[in-house]
């Protein structure tokens, strides 16, 4: 005998609201798995008329120049270590898209920038962002208009970190403060106060050679490897156009 | 029908007005915002249950985790408050008091807070230092005078808004 589907457990979930309660759960669940992808777009959308305007954008290309007189010299003396240790062809081609900054939390719980492009502009997670004074953070999620940057300082980012001077690694490690922490590699490292760190030259995740900072403090007895503490030379709480930088 | 209609528009409107709150962040201390979830929060909760509490605290976690970094999440705490906040309502405790929502913002910023913090703990594991507890600590006072000092306002008059609309 061939009846009609039993709708009654359907019914009830209508009846009862419970359907409707599901279906409202889950659009919250739906936006938090796409980290805000609708929300944010509809944001950006409506808050373009008050982004920034060009005036900070020119600041930010003139800084970047004296960025770039720095960079240089730091290259050119990697390009000959490079040369002399592995004849390494063809530095990777970096595209940098400027943007601007629609949101920033750089002091509360979470330490993080929100920038008004997104992969409509090319930019992908885990590009590196970088502002007047240097390493800013890291992409760490796009919505089509907009993306999210992890701060340097956020507590859980971590970094690979270079020091030309003395050419040691180390690993730079957010703890929610404006200067965060470095880990050296090596337990006998020559480290001292006023050191410039970079990004590393042999990162394969950053672009390398951009200024992070000055050494500020330094505990070599820190167990089990030395530990300083890093100045930013770049300001995340002042700045409105940033650089995002793929490699 | 058409006043219905209007009044979920307000409460609706009233639900999307806190991430565009976190997002802009109009006010501050040092440079730390006050808990805006905690001030939708307190007043909907006490008036619409335990139960519904629990769901719009898990909502709005979602809502907020979607515009803040990976690794930790305001859902445990916001629901947590949500529930306990509706149980406050449904007994004959006189929650409209400036003195009361003052009171229950700061426990709620502090547990808040304290979820945050443990989550973050969790993250950082063996890397936790004397800069992250005395970073912590500013945070967390600082967000609790701001939301205490701003919530008897806002929470009283969201709360009487709603006791008009429910």
């Amino acid at each position: 005998m061939r009846g009609r589907p039993d709708m009654s457990a359907f019914k009830f979930l209508s009846k009862s609201g419970a359907l409707y309660l599901l279906f409202f759960i889950s659009f919250f669940i739906l936006i938090r798995a796409t980290k805000g992808l609708f929300f944010l777009d509809i944001y950006a959308f409506l808050t373009r008329p008050l982004w920034p305007g060009n005036a900070q954008s020119e600041l930010v290309k003139r800084s970047t120049q004296l960025e770039t007189k720095i960079r240089l010299n730091l290259l050119e003396k990697d390009n000959n270590r490079l040369r002399k240790m592995l004849a390494l062809q063809g530095a990777s081609k970096i595209n940098k898209v400027s943007a601007p900054v629609i949101s920033r939390r750089t002091k509360g719980w979470w330490q993080q920038l929100e920038l008004g492009k997104g992969s409509l502009n090319g930019i992908e997670s885990g590009d590196a962002v970088t502002g007047p004074g240097g390493l800013l953070g890291r992409i760490e999620s796009v919505t089509p208009t907009t993306s999210r940057v992890m701060l340097v300082t956020a507590p859980g980012s971590q970094v690979g970190v270079w020091i030309p001077r003395i050419s040691k690694h180390g690993i730079l490690l957010g703890n929610g403060r404006n200067r965060p922490d470095m880990d050296l590699l090596d337990k006998d490292s020559k480290v001292e106060v006023g050191d410039i760190v970079t990004t590393s030259p042999a990162s394969i995740l950053m672009p390398p050679n951009i200024p992070v900072g000055v050494i500020k403090t330094v505990d070599i007895d820190f167990k089990p490897s030395p530990r300083a503490i890093v100045q930013l030379t770049s300001s995340p709480e002042a700045i409105d156009w940033v650089l995002v930088e793929k490699l | 029908m058409r006043t219905k209609v209007s009044n979920n528009c307000i409460l609706i409107a009233s639900f999307l007005v806190v991430p565009v709150l976190i997002i802009n962040n109009p006010i501050s201390i040092s440079g730390v915002a006050p808990a805006w979830s905690i001030m939708w929060l307190l007043p909907w909760s006490i008036e619409v249950g335990a139960r519904r509490g629990f769901l719009s605290g898990i909502c709005l976690g979602c809502l907020i985790d979607s515009i803040s970094l990976a690794g930790i999440s305001s859902i445990p705490g916001l629901m947590i408050l949500g529930f306990l906040w509706g149980k406050l309502g449904s007994k004959s405790v006189r929650v409209e008091r400036l003195s009361t929502i003052a009171l229950n913002a700061f426990a709620g910023s502090s547990f808040l807070s304290l979820s945050i913090w443990i989550q973050q703990l969790l993250i950082l594991e063996k890397r936790v230092n004397y800069e992250f507890f005395s970073s912590s600590l500013h945070i967390f006072t600082a967000q609790t005078i701001a939301t205490c000092l701003i919530a008897p306002w806002i929470c009283s008059i969201f709360l009487m808004k709603l006791r008009k609309l429910l």
